[in-house]
């Protein structure tokens, strides 16, 4: 069956519709609702997509995969991009990605681990320089990471 | 209008005229990859750069219009813009292009199709460095099937998304784009939604690069040996100005050298197809091949047609019209064949005052492509025959009643064969056609026919545009052109008919048949070169 958005993620795509011109112009916040309902943006939900905004498929393909932060893969219920450009690369986020890989079972960019609740990814500037390392865990951050902020944050996210 | 100084040369520019197109005007080729003058100005590929006085840096010909300045401000005391094209800010904005597309670019060129005709090459000899900078590994995508018809090499592609375009504004199919971005873009098509309409062969003679591979036309030839003439398509009745690309073909084991039409492409004719033509005409000699092509004259004996000389299929025909009153001799002309072939039927039919008639086209699907974008809907008609206005035209007739024409008639000569019904058999069958089906397999006598690739000609299209088809191969097996089976026809009919070529024939024709009379016979046939014009009746 094609999928449908939920009631309540419809209001807010008809909201984020309304604010522009035209339904096209809408589709980067429309992809994010989506997101959020479906926790990845796979074909069929781009298909509802492409319907909702009445736009070929292919235009909306085009803009899923140009941004990185559209997850084209199944994601953890905790998926953790760790950023890794300058300021965070220098003070030690290799040894982050190892240690999260370590602690939820799961590699760096391989899917989910196999409680399904990590997912790890390497990220681009998340623009908290100042607190580096950091990472972002769905739509929060977690700065100044140390080992033993890790392992206190994962522990409750196991035992959860 | 504003005035721009091109270098050296003073231009008067359009109001919403690119400087591109200003240059091209006065002679200035700019290199380009992104452009096209049918889709819409993207501006992406950089290589059109140009030095414009005053612009904080280099602009893109390809999307930069002037605007008129006020007369203080007027650059040397009158110019709305100074331009340089070729200096050396221009040159290193050139070769530094090139040297970002030639980064991950194979280098193909010894098995590319498009070596040869490829801008990536001939800019990279023009503009681009003598050897490349990069040490690192390049990235190497592999090939995707898109579709029934074509392959994307992807590792050749240039980013320039012409193609993509392509089905955005004209074909609105929208099958093709592009996925992921910078180092990783690609071309693709959606999965299960393969690049399949009818003018997908487009997009080939779009790519300015090897990227977009025909299938039936792959590691076929090599462009340098092709011989280009021009062509209309004979598909239907909208007449597409199409380019014949011919190769002498060395068949294997054998001496011979077999002409052969390597491809067919479209050729700009901004009032019939513009830059375009459909894949039903691309790949017509395709469909061709899979008829069986009558090669030698062939006479019924007993109940079998069997293969006899011209001399005697011709004194065979010569005999059964001669056996009847002309009163029960019908000719029928065909909307396959050209205006001047129909022409010499219709003369001797009247010389001789016989029957004469034109059989009908075969009828198909039709279907536009239209977009919002495209100022130019593309139909492809639903006739599938060239030339039914201008043999009504020439013969001078309405419309076709075959079955009243020959209801009488004892011996009826028909050129082409194209699966007309026939109500009932006449005494004497003569078909003057190119493939077997089910009219020449009733025929009593059978005279091969050449092809429109083998023979001269005009056709007039549906909207009365007379336009010019040339020889581009010798006629296959025993075939000969129709007008020149005529001629011989009319002479055994007590006729003598001179004519030197097929341009003789239309010259009598322009100045017999009304309607054509104001066409100009030096433009259709030049003596020396074949012009792309064409003329409206
Ligand atoms: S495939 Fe060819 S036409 Fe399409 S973007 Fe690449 S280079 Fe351009
Ligand atoms: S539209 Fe008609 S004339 Fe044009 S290419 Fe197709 S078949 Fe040939
Ligand atoms: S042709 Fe001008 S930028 Fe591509």
């Amino acid at each position: 069956m094609a999928l449908e958005f939920s009631p309540e993620k419809k209001k807010e795509v008809d909201w984020a519709i309304s604010r522009y011109p035209n339904k096209q112009a809408a589709m980067l916040p429309v992809l994010h609702i989506a997101q959020y309902q479906f926790g990845y943006i796979s074909n069929e939900v781009m298909e509802l997509v492409a319907r909702t905004l009445e736009l070929p498929v292919n235009r909306v393909q085009d803009v899923v995969t140009f941004y990185t932060m559209y997850n084209k893969q199944p994601v953890g219920k905790y998926h953790i991009q760790v950023c890794h450009t300058l300021a965070c690369g220098i003070n030690g986020a290799a040894q982050v990605v190892n240690y999260l890989e370590e602690k939820c079972g799961v590699k760096c960019g391989e899917g989910i681990s196999k409680d399904g609740k990590f997912s790890i990814v390497k990220a681009e500037c998340l623009g908290s320089c100042g607190t580096a390392p950091m990472m972002q865990v769905n739509d929060d951050y977690y700065e100044g990471l140390t080992k033993a902020k890790i392992d206190e944050l994962v522990n409750k996210w196991k035992s959860e | 209008m504003p005035l721009v100084k091109i270098d050296s040369q003073e231009v008067e520019i359009g109001k919403n005229e690119t400087v591109f197109n200003a240059a091209k005007r006065v002679g200035i080729d700019i290199p380009f990859y992104c452009y096209h003058p049918g889709l819409k100005i993207v501006a992406s590929c950089r290589m059109c750069l140009v030095d414009m006085v005053g612009a904080p840096k280099l602009v893109p010909a390809c999307s930069t219009t002037v605007p008129e300045l006020p007369e203080a401000k007027k650059i040397e005391g009158k110019f709305d813009a100074v331009i340089f094209t070729d200096n050396e800010k221009v040159k290193t904005a050139r070769r530094a292009v090139l040297e970002f597309l030639l980064l991950n670019h194979p280098i193909d060129c010894p098995i590319c199709d498009k070596a040869g005709e490829c801008k990536l090459q001939d800019y990279s000899f023009e503009h681009g460095n003598d050897a490349s900078r990069f040490v690192e590994i390049k990235r190497v995508p592999q090939k995707k099937d898109l579709g029934p018809s074509i392959f994307l090499y992807t590792s050749r592609c240039i980013m320039c998304s012409r193609c993509v375009r392509f089905t955005e504004e004209i074909s609105g199919t929208e099958e093709l784009k592009v996925t992921y971005r910078g180092w990783h873009a690609e071309i693709d098509v959606a999965p299960e939604k393969p690049l399949n309409n009818k003018m997908m062969g487009n997009v080939v003679d779009l790519c300015p690069v090897g990227c977009l591979i025909d299938k039936h036309e792959r590691f076929e030839g090599r462009v340098w040996n092709f011989v280009h003439t021009d062509s209309i398509c004979p598909g239907c009745s909208k007449g597409c100005n199409t380019t014949l690309d011919t190769m002498k073909h060395q068949k294997l084991n054998l001496e011979e050298l077999v002409d052969q039409v390597y491809r067919i492409r479209p050729r700009e004719n901004m009032t019939v197809n513009q830059w375009w033509i459909c894949d039903d005409g691309r790949y017509h000699l395709e469909t061709d091949k899979k008829k069986t092509r009558i090669m030698v004259p062939h006479v019924k004996q007993g109940s079998k047609l069997a293969e006899v000389s011209w001399a005697e299929a011709l004194s065979v025909s010569l005999q059964k019209i001669k056996a009847v009153s002309t009163k029960e001799v019908a000719l029928i002309g065909s909307p396959y064949a050209s205006n001047e072939e129909n022409y010499l039927l219709g003369k001797l039919a009247r010389l001789l005052g016989t029957g004469l008639d034109v059989s009908k086209p075969i009828y198909g699907d039709t279907q536009t492509f239209k977009t919002d974008k495209n100022p130019y809907p593309f139909t492809i008609e639903s006739e599938k025959a060239p030339n039914y206005r201008g043999a009504k035209t020439t013969l001078s007739l309405t419309d076709s009643q075959l079955d009243k024409t020959i209801a009488d008639k004892k011996v009826v000569i028909m050129l082409g064969s194209h699966n007309v019904e026939l109500k009932s058999k006449p005494e004497t069958l003569i078909v003057i056609g190119s493939f077997e089906d089910a009219v020449t397999a009733q025929a009593d006598v059978l005279l091969p026919a050449a092809l429109f690739t083998e023979t001269s000609g005009t056709y007039t299209n549906k909207d009365g545009a007379v336009q010019k088809f040339n020889r581009a191969i010798n006629a296959l097996g025993e075939s000969k052109a129709i007008w020149q089976i005529l001629v011989e026809l009319a002479s055994g009919l007590g006729q003598s008919w001179y004519y030197e070529n097929v341009g003789d024939v239309a010259k009598e024709m322009i100045e017999n048949v009304n309607a054509y009379k104001t066409l100009e016979l030096d433009k259709l046939y030049p003596q020396f070169s074949t012009l792309n014009e064409q003329m409206v009746v």
